[in-house]
């Protein structure tokens, strides 16, 4: 990877505590990430990608916690800081943006002073926090951004509000930026000149981004790397030539199959994976996609673990050579 | 391009927006006729406090006792030669003044609670809750009675007393309002943004359930106005000499035969205002109600 990372987490691990015990949601995520790559954390709903994303900023609300695992963000052990230092952290050096940029933004605050408040509260003047959010309202392409500043969020359209949401977001020029799925609220067309912005913004600012999506096609194009999870698992984490090229677990494999391909008449429009992934409560013996696996045999009824394969690293024993077609 | 998308989008938003709260309760019939009704009220009182009434409301003219309403006497006099109209105005003035101190120091407090107990864990939520319940269990006006009736009777002990009777209204008020606010997008996003709880709660859950507040504010001091009335009727609100609209009706009750006036007077103002303050109140929903449209 090259220099320290950014981020490294270790085996993570999210429950939801109760008094019967402990329901393990995410179990044992690992990833790393270096200063200024990009990421896509690809899965199903309820895969546990949104819940991973919230422990890294330690916004899991009860009875969701951390039960395990080392989170270190830029030499910090996250999972040791107090509530204020997180606090600072957060907003400064790791922000954040969401699917649905109608909800938000606060409707009764203009949108100016939330871009200036992202500063304020953080410790920046009031007059410069005034004049650098216009000049950020501008950089994410707000047309006329003195009066639109004084506008109230439902003044905006979609596309508009989540400039606004990304404007707020970037307003301390974090470290890292995590990106939940920000166009799937979005019409189509709008989508593209989001993920555009986006993109040119983090190169701009060099800052480490993680794309959160379910949708591979998004994606494909402006990442280093692809995580992979499956039932709050790493299955697979490659760099994103190799994932689309030659996926090292039958699960990547599936998905990518199931991508749409008009021009491929040879096979169905629309081709499903089998089955459903498992709920957290249901126990799956061994490898959790075993049970949807078309080259599942003998030995996935053990976990396997995460490891070196090709360029990556993969959760799978069966070797792609051995793989049915 | 992207500008032109986006300026399309702006114009179209502009379209929709609608008119501020203020004039939309202008244009609603019970919001005209609310404001139009307490403010004669209210300007009556205010005059009464600077000293504006045509006769001192606690001045004795035997030689006037329980004339009928006339050009000198427009509510005409009580049995001590007092003037009706100029006590009825006084009395409103005191019954607001115990109104609006009460309804200030519930609602401080009724939705300092409601916030932190609709956002907090059910570590503070509990108590909160427990007291409130305890609170709503009483019947106000014993409650009210209770208290007056252990504490100096000033006008302050009746203002704490309909207080605390309040208190447990504004904390329900709020309270869902809250919870559904903690859980919205931009209070999320306000915590991803490392705010402090602080700058949460105040800067974007509390102007959010203002509204709530006010409608609650505006009906509660009519039902302020009528405990007032009703533990001075009782015998335990403002003490006498100062006027009080509850107090004047029950010394009126022994002279209803001889003298309505006496009665009709305070009567007529308790109900012009207390409906006026209702009025107002449902106009302020509907101006501040997200669903109610533009065409009214």
């Amino acid at each position: 990877m090259g220099g320290p990372a950014l981020l490294e987490v270790e085996d993570l691990a999210v429950a939801a505590r109760s008094r019967r015990g402990d329901l393990e949601i995410v179990h044992g995520v690992s990833l790393q990430l270096g200063p200024g790559e990009t990421l896509a954390v690809v899965g199903e709903t309820g895969s546990g990608k949104s819940l991973t994303m919230l422990a890294l900023m330690r916004l899991l609300a009860p009875p969701l916690a951390i039960t395990r695992g080392r989170i270190a963000f830029d030499g910090h052990d996250l999972t040791s800081l107090s509530e204020r230092e997180m606090r600072e952290l957060r907003g400064s050096q790791m922000a954040m943006i969401y699917q649905d940029p109608m909800t938000s933004l606060n409707p009764l605050m203009r949108i100016g002073a939330q871009v200036a408040e992202a500063m304020t509260a953080h410790g920046v003047a009031n007059s410069e926090a005034r004049r650098r959010s216009l000049e950020l309202l501008a950089r994410v392409e707000i047309p006329d951004p003195e009066r639109t500043a004084r506008s109230y969020p439902h003044e905006f359209s979609g596309g508009m509000r989540q400039r606004a949401v990304i404007a707020i977001a970037l307003a301390m020029r974090p470290r890292l930026l995590i990106a939940d799925e920000p166009t799937t609220a979005l019409d189509v067309t709008i989508q593209q000149q989001i993920l555009a912005l986006v993109n040119e913004l983090r190169r701009e600012l060099r800052m480490a981004t993680i794309w959160v999506t379910h949708d591979l096609g998004v994606v494909a194009r402006m990442v280093d790397r692809v995580v992979v999870m499956y039932a709050g698992h790493v299955v697979e984490d490659a760099p994103v030539d190799q994932l689309f090229h030659a996926p090292q677990h039958p699960y990547t494999r599936s998905l990518l199959a199931a991508l749409p391909n008009p021009t491929d008449q040879s096979r169905p429009a629309l081709v499903q994976i089998p089955g459903r992934p498992p709920l957290p409560t249901e126990m799956v013996e061994g490898c959790p996609f075993r049970p949807r696996c078309a080259q599942a045999r003998e030995a996935c009824r053990v976990r396997p673990v995460l490891e070196p394969r090709a360029a990556g690293r993969a959760a799978c024993w069966v070797p792609v050579e051995e793989w049915r077609p | 391009m992207t500008i032109d998308v986006a300026a399309v989008g702006l114009r179209l938003a502009d379209g929709r927006s609608r008119a501020p709260a203020w004039r939309r309760l202008l244009r609603s019939h019970s919001g005209l006729v609310g404001i139009l009704l307490t403010g004669i009220i209210a300007v009556a009182a205010a005059a009464a406090v600077l000293g504006l009434t045509p006769y001192d409301p606690i001045a004795q003219a035997p030689i006037d006792r329980l004339k009928g309403p006339s050009p000198t006497y427009w509510f005409g006099t009580d049995q001590f030669g007092r003037d009706v109209f100029s006590r009825s105005v006084a009395g409103v003035a005191n019954s607001l003044t115990v109104a609006i101190v009460a309804v200030s120091l519930s609602a401080v407090i009724g939705t300092l609670a409601g916030l932190s107990a609709g956002f907090f864990g059910s570590r503070v939520r509990a108590p909160v809750l427990a007291v409130t319940n305890v609170l709503f269990a009483f019947p106000p006006l014993l409650l009210a009675l209770a208290l007056a009736s252990a504490f100096a009777r000033t006008w302050f002990t009746i203002a704490v007393a309909i207080a605390i009777v309040y208190i447990p209204i504004f904390v329900r008020v709020t309270r869902g309002p809250v919870l559904s606010l903690k859980e919205s997008d931009f209070v999320k996003a306000a915590r991803v943004l490392g705010f402090p709880t602080s700058r949460i709660l105040l800067g974007h859950v509390l102007p959010n359930i203002l509204p709530i507040v006010i409608v609650q504010v505006t009906l509660s001091l009519s039902w302020a106005v009528l405990t007032e009335a009703s533990l001075s009727f009782l015998g335990l609100g403002t003490p006498p000499p100062a006027p009080s609209l509850g107090s004047m009706v029950l010394d009126a009750k022994a002279l209803a035969d001889l003298a309505w006036w006496t009665m009709a007077a305070p009567g007529a103002v308790i109900v012009t205002f207390v409906v006026g303050l209702n009025l107002l109140g449902d106009g302020l929903r509907d101006a501040f109600d997200p669903r109610s449209g533009d065409s009214g």
